[in-house]
């Protein structure tokens, strides 16, 4: 997608004014956030997975050389196909390339974060080819031509009622006095449509959860059950994986596992979860003929070694969304990018050019609560501010905020002297207040804020007669 | 220079191949190829590690979280006639759409009126699979593609029935793929799937919905006996 990052602010005063937007957001808290927190009640060993999951991260990506290469071999030894790509264009080129050799007509696609990053809709459509999205969510985002807002939730933007409006329109072979009020309706309807679809595809193509290297498998995870039949129908698969998925072992794919579906939507496990080595076995009835896995770069292998490189240990669970006072209130497509949230805010500048995301890392608050739930550890914050300082050092005014944080900097640190002068302002400024406080910044749009000046004792000095007070 | 080539080159570089030592590339590929051989042994959950009547129990309360149903049967060879009271209070006739394990075929299914059908499934209302293992952990099938078991079997029908035989609950995930590779002979199947409970979305206003693009119902035969 054209990434529209850099109208994040424009972005998100509309998304403050949407109702509709507003009400589907209400719903994080009451669905994702509730569900995982009682997922990982239920796991005492959670912490402890989540020490050796980072651990698996940092020794996958210490080797990913050796790995990749492993891979190779495994999924080659199968039957199977590997080709590198070194950007999107690449990737287009090769999975259209696929797609032609086999005289592809129709692909039903499985929701791939991959597949949206590198735009892959667009790209076969207007190479004669129909993608079909199969989850249900990325199903209604295709129709109304829109991007996901949300890893796990594609269309988690939108309400029932502007699902039936989506499928009213769009699905003219059904009759329009038809009900639809209800979610059970829309998911009836989609499943009809998408059915003679998977079975009549030629090529299905899905991203991948993780690669494991021992044996060339590839893993993922769905509830649908769409992502099962696009690879057992069509004649060929296509994989298109992203080349930070990998890891060692199955035991390591199982730690990382046992922590995704809980920090994503709560599950214990999700509906399925696949496995998939090579093309089909000799004498199998179903089962993808040609089974070819895409490594794709795009990147990432610059973050190695960098000190962005902990995102690239990010499993896409969506948990720093769901959790995130800002997405909360933005949504996903204020970001105007693929990623979105904080994990989106921190991968988005880094893939697509700080200078086509420069609001993003200043959208947050830097309250933590996204390091919190991240499953990873990703230190969110951390990397947000690594973003802020390369920010400031391109601004054509950072010199001077500069030299402004500079003078700030010599009375932070310095607090007898810090807390005499704000004595001092404070009380200067207290004539000035109305209602015992000042306004300071624009006050149009909720921007500005509001400073207690009532000149009396400041804080420290309360706490401290407080503390006298106490000593016998 | 090829896609290949300039990818693991860049990754070398960034990596510090290209500064290291050949002795200490090979003591370096010495300790990948000994982790993959020997990986670190990383926390299983706790609740797993049960004696078999608990494992048993576990498997069944978490595949009822899940939304499947577990039906226990004493023996095997009594799945045909319950199914035929199942098919029948949902206005079914004897028609099955069923994986072909032998021990499946093998089953009384004309005594009980039902005819099955193999293959590659085509939609039927209703099929029957033998599932290769249960996991206690997660309340999930294990299902191994093979000739004798293709995948659409579990994916294309309305109700999707099962066999499972209490013998074959596993406490994880990891270890029903260890005895895989221990009595198959081959490493990894071209697909081994792992299904907990009907397919499912909450892709509108979060709510759940049974019966997304899979099926609608799992129900689960435990027998403890065969076949």
């Amino acid at each position: 997608m054209k990434i529209t990052s850099n109208a994040f602010r424009a972005n998100s005063r509309g998304a403050l004014q949407d109702r509709n937007l507003q009400d589907a957001l209400g719903n994080l808290k009451r669905g994702f956030q509730e569900k995982r927190r009682k997922a990982k009640a239920r796991l005492p060993e959670f912490e402890e997975l989540q020490d050796h999951a980072v651990a698996i991260k940092e020794h996958s990506l210490d080797h990913l050389d050796f790995y990749l290469e492993r891979f190779e071999k495994e999924v080659t030894a199968r039957g199977g196909k590997v080709h590198w790509c070194r950007d999107g264009a690449e990737a287009r080129a090769t999975i259209l390339k696929l797609c032609k050799d086999v005289n592809a007509k129709r692909v039903v696609k499985a929701k791939s974060m991959i597949a949206e990053e590198i735009a892959i809709n667009d790209y076969l459509e207007a190479n004669g080819i129909e993608p079909c999205e199969t989850d249900l969510g990325e199903y209604i985002i295709q129709l109304r031509h829109e991007p996901p807002s949300h890893i796990i939730g594609p269309a988690i933007h939108l309400k029932r009622e502007q699902v039936a409006d989506t499928f009213r329109e769009q699905h003219s072979e059904f009759p329009d006095a038809r009900k639809l009020d209800a979610a059970r309706d829309l998911v009836d309807e989609a499943r009809h449509i998408m059915r003679p679809r998977f079975l009549s595809a030629d090529v299905g193509i899905s991203g991948a959860n993780l690669l494991v290297a021992e044996t060339g498998s590839v893993v993922l995870l769905s509830n649908e059950g769409n992502i099962d039949l696009s690879r057992a129908l069509p004649k060929t698969h296509i994989v298109v994986a992203s080349i930070e998925k990998i890891v060692p072992t199955l035991s390591d794919a199982n730690v990382i596992l046992r922590l995704l579906s809980r920090s994503a939507t709560g599950q214990e496990a999700a509906a399925y979860m696949s496995f998939l080595t090579g093309p089909r076995g000799a004498d199998e009835t179903d089962g993808p003929e040609a089974f070819h896995v895409l490594l794709l770069d795009n990147g990432r292998s610059d973050l190695l070694k960098g000190e962005f490189e902990r995102i690239l240990h990010c499993i896409r669970c969506g948990a720093c969304l769901n959790h995130c006072p800002v997405y909360g209130v933005t949504g996903g497509h204020a970001y105007g990018a693929v990623y979105t949230g904080p994990m989106g805010a921190v991968l988005t500048p880094l893939l697509e050019g700080l200078e086509h995301a420069a609001p993003l890392p200043e959208a947050s608050t830097f309250c933590g609560r996204c390091e919190e739930v991240c499953p990873m550890r990703i230190p969110l914050v951390g990397l947000l501010r690594n973003l802020r300082v390369r920010l400031l050092k391109k601004k054509p005014d950072g010199l001077a905020t500069r030299r402004r944080l500079g003078v700030w900097l010599f009375f932070a640190t310095r607090p007898s002297l810090y807390h005499g002068v704000a004595r001092l302002l404070l009380r200067l400024a207290a004539p000035f207040g109305r209602g015992g406080a000042l306004s300071v910044g624009p006050r149009a749009g909720g921007w500005g804020r509001r400073f207690p000046v009532q000149g009396g004792p400041t804080f420290q000095e309360m706490w401290r007669q407080r503390e006298k007070a106490k000593r016998p | 220079m090829n896609a290949r080539a300039a990818i693991l080159g860049r990754l070398r570089t960034r990596l510090g191949r290209d500064t290291a030592s050949a002795a200490e590339l090979r003591i370096m590929e010495r300790e990948v190829a000994g982790r993959l051989e020997h990986p670190p042994t990383h926390p299983v959950p706790a609740r797993t590690r049960l004696g078999d009547a608990a494992r048993r129990a576990l498997f069944v309360r978490m595949a009822e979280e899940a939304k499947a149903s577990v039906t226990p049967l004493a023996r095997a060879a009594a799945l045909p006639e319950s199914l035929r009271i199942f098919l029948k209070a949902r206005g079914l006739d004897g028609a099955l759409h069923a994986t072909g394990e032998a021990g499946l075929r093998a089953l009384p299914w004309a005594a009980a009126g039902i005819s099955l059908r193999h293959g590659r499934s085509a939609g039927t209302p209703a099929s029957v699979a033998l599932a290769f293992a249960g996991i206690a952990e997660t309340g999930s099938l294990l299902f191994c593609a093979a000739p004798e078991s293709p995948m659409t079997a579990h994916l294309l029908c309305d109700l999707h029935l099962v066999l499972l035989p209490e013998n074959r609950i596993f406490a994880t995930v990891e270890a029903a793929l260890e005895d895989f590779q221990k009595t198959q002979g081959a490493f990894m199947p071209s697909a081994a799937m792992f299904v907990t409970g009907p397919s499912r979305t909450a892709d509108i206003e979060q709510q759940m919905q049974l019966g997304a693009h899979g099926p609608r119902e799992l129900h689960i035969y435990l027998t403890e006996e065969g076949p």
